[in-house]
């Protein structure tokens, strides 16, 4: 149960990875190909910008899954003495379960978000397409945290040694 | 009542060990329960809205310039030429390892990056040339934090998004602030290592490490040179960064593989991944605060309580170096900078200023238990023990402090190559 459950979230790690490199490089590439089609050719690439604001928001979301998967999230730590050090363990676990489900909690309302944004037909500016389909990255996010979560709640071994990100 | 609702709810989420990105959606879903139109939706509303924005486009992009030049040699390619221009000076070691936090943080932009690639490299050399263990850690945990004020600065853009200023501005402001830091921490470290050994100038040496390193100083001189022209937008220069780093890497350097690409833009998205949902929740809490005519209402009412100028900036920097104690950057500017914005206008004082002076104030905070990353930082890549790194960067922070005191009270410091 372990293991298997270790091998799919390492499976959905990497995929989570190489869609946020795909969606990095897409914005990276668009946004340069801009700047140089205005410096070149004297005006900017259609859409190009907006495109690139729907990859970063991808990636941003994905970063927030891969930021979790590796236990890199911004933490105050001030306040891990409340309780007393034998504890820490048992705290962590009932953190990481109260963790997984604000997530679900967030991911619930964000999908009923992205349903009214199917219902209203809303489109992206400029381009003019249905907003939806880069909408989704929210809820998937959300989701996909609360299983992180869960799993280092079930099983603390699967949880990486801190490393926050930032500064 | 619902306030004390509120400050529960904040306190059991620390209690049980909450990121920031958790404590902040959960606590701005009770402020819309409880204060707003009573649906949580208007949270998920308000994140999109706030993300869906281009200039939010800047962050990723120098994030990952950051990240390519920080996977290669740049580090160790600066420090030489930094090491051989100060040699002749009595404990040029030392100034050099502020120029080097300076020059690096110019093009990481990050304060733990900085303090990693400069101290994994100086640390021992500084040690081995004889330079006091609490002076080196102290030279190069503060140093790291120069990255929070030199432009392209992460903290600078975020102040800029979240306060709808310009970002360009921001940068050209945070130049001057940003070397006279870096001077005071260099002269300090001149003084304090005056009696070491220097070594004659080696124009040879000086000549073979400006080639290797020339490409990696001139990012800083092409970016400033764009934004302060006007050449560039700071969404263009973060553009032109990426690209410029990632040339050298790949054509100039042949540090770079797709590889070595692949794992750069996977931590790019980590960082990003715990940047923008902070930024995406603090937008909304602002534009909850903004409808309820929040930031209006407090300065009205510190206007009751405090007469001048003079003793609200004070007030606001020992609130600020407060709330650096216990809160990161990005969470404090995202959240103290549209509420300090309001007031500050009513004293008559600049938004650009006032971003510089926040930023600054809040550099300390990487230096000052219990959440210094800077500290924390240095304790784990050096071995040292805890105590030893917060009693090194003692005077580092009482130099940064003075220098605050002059930023704060001197604004055309900050403003004059914007007028």
């Amino acid at each position: 149960m372990r293991s298997g459950l270790a091998r799919a979230l390492r499976t959905l790690y990497w995929f989570e990875a190489g869609l946020a490199t795909a969606a990095y490089a897409g914005v990276a590439g668009l946004l340069l190909a801009d700047v140089l089609s205005r410096e070149i050719a004297g005006e900017a690439i259609w859409g190009a910008q907006k495109i690139a604001v729907f990859g970063a928001i991808v990636a941003g979301f994905l970063g927030l899954v891969l930021s979790t998967a590796s236990n890199s999230h911004l933490r105050p730590q001030f306040a891990d003495g409340w309780f007393p050090r034998a504890w820490s363990p048992g705290v962590s676990r009932i953190g990481d379960c109260l963790s997984g489900f604000l997530y679900i909690g967030f991911g619930i309302v964000a999908l009923g978000y992205v349903g009214e944004s199917i219902v209203a037909n809303e489109r992206a500016a400029v381009l003019y397409t249905p907003l939806w389909p880069v909408q989704i990255v929210l809820p998937y996010a959300f989701f996909s945290s609360a299983l992180r979560h869960l799993s280092f709640a079930a099983f603390p071994e699967l949880k990486p040694e801190a490393r926050p990100e930032g500064g | 009542m619902e306030a004390l609702g509120l400050i529960g709810l904040v306190l059991l989420l620390l209690a049980f060990r909450q990121n920031v990105i958790l404590i902040l959606l959960t606590a701005t879903a009770y402020v819309h329960l409880v204060w707003g139109d009573g649906r949580i939706s208007y949270l998920v509303d308000d994140m999109w809205g706030s993300l869906n924005n281009e200039v939010l486009l800047a962050i990723p992009m120098f994030i990952a310039a950051g990240n390519v030049m920080t996977r290669g040699s740049i580090a160790e390619r600066l420090i030489e030429v930094m090491r051989v221009l100060t040699q002749w000076l009595p404990g040029g070691l030392a100034v050099a390892t502020i120029l080097s936090c300076a020059v690096f943080a110019a093009i990481s932009g990050s304060s733990p990056v900085t303090l990693l690639a400069v101290g994994t490299i100086l640390y021992p050399a500084l040690l081995r040339e004889g330079y006091s263990r609490s002076f080196s850690l102290g030279a190069l945990t503060s140093g790291g934090t120069l990255g929070i004020i030199i432009p392209p600065s992460i903290p600078l853009i975020l102040y800029g998004i979240v306060t709808e200023k310009s970002i360009s501005d921001l940068f050209t402001a945070g130049i001057v602030p940003g070397i006279l830091l870096t001077v005071v921490l260099g002269v300090y470290a001149l003084w304090m290592n005056r009696h070491l050994p220097s070594k004659p100038w080696e124009f040879l040496a000086i000549a073979a490490a400006l080639r290797r390193g020339i490409w990696a100083l001139l990012l800083p001189v092409v970016l400033l040179g764009g934004i302060y022209t006007g050449y560039f937008s700071a969404t263009e220069a973060a553009a032109v960064a990426l690209g410029y780093a990632l040339f050298i890497e790949i054509f100039v350097h042949r540090e770079m593989r797709i590889r070595d690409f692949f794992n750069t833009s996977v931590e790019t998205a980590k960082l990003l991944g715990t940047l923008f949902p902070i930024v995406a929740v603090a937008l909304s809490i602002k534009s909850l605060l903004t409808v309820e005519q929040v930031p209006h209402a407090l300065a009205e009412w510190i206007g009751t309580i405090v007469s001048d100028p003079v003793t609200f900036l004070l007030a606001m920097n020992v609130l600020l170096l407060l709330v650096g104690c216990f809160i990161d950057v990005i969470s404090a500017i995202l959240i103290l900078g549209p509420l300090m914005l309001g007031i500050a206008e009513s004293y008559g004082i600049n938004p650009i200023h006032l971003g510089i002076i926040m930023v600054i104030n809040l550099e300390v905070g990487f230096l000052t238990p219990p959440v210094g990353l800077n500290l924390i930082v240095a304790t784990t890549a050096f071995r040292e023990s805890f105590l030893l790194v917060c009693r090194a960067v003692l005077p580092f922070i009482a130099l940064i402090l003075g220098v605050l005191m002059i930023v704060t009270f001197v604004p055309e410091l900050s403003l004059f190559l914007i007028r």
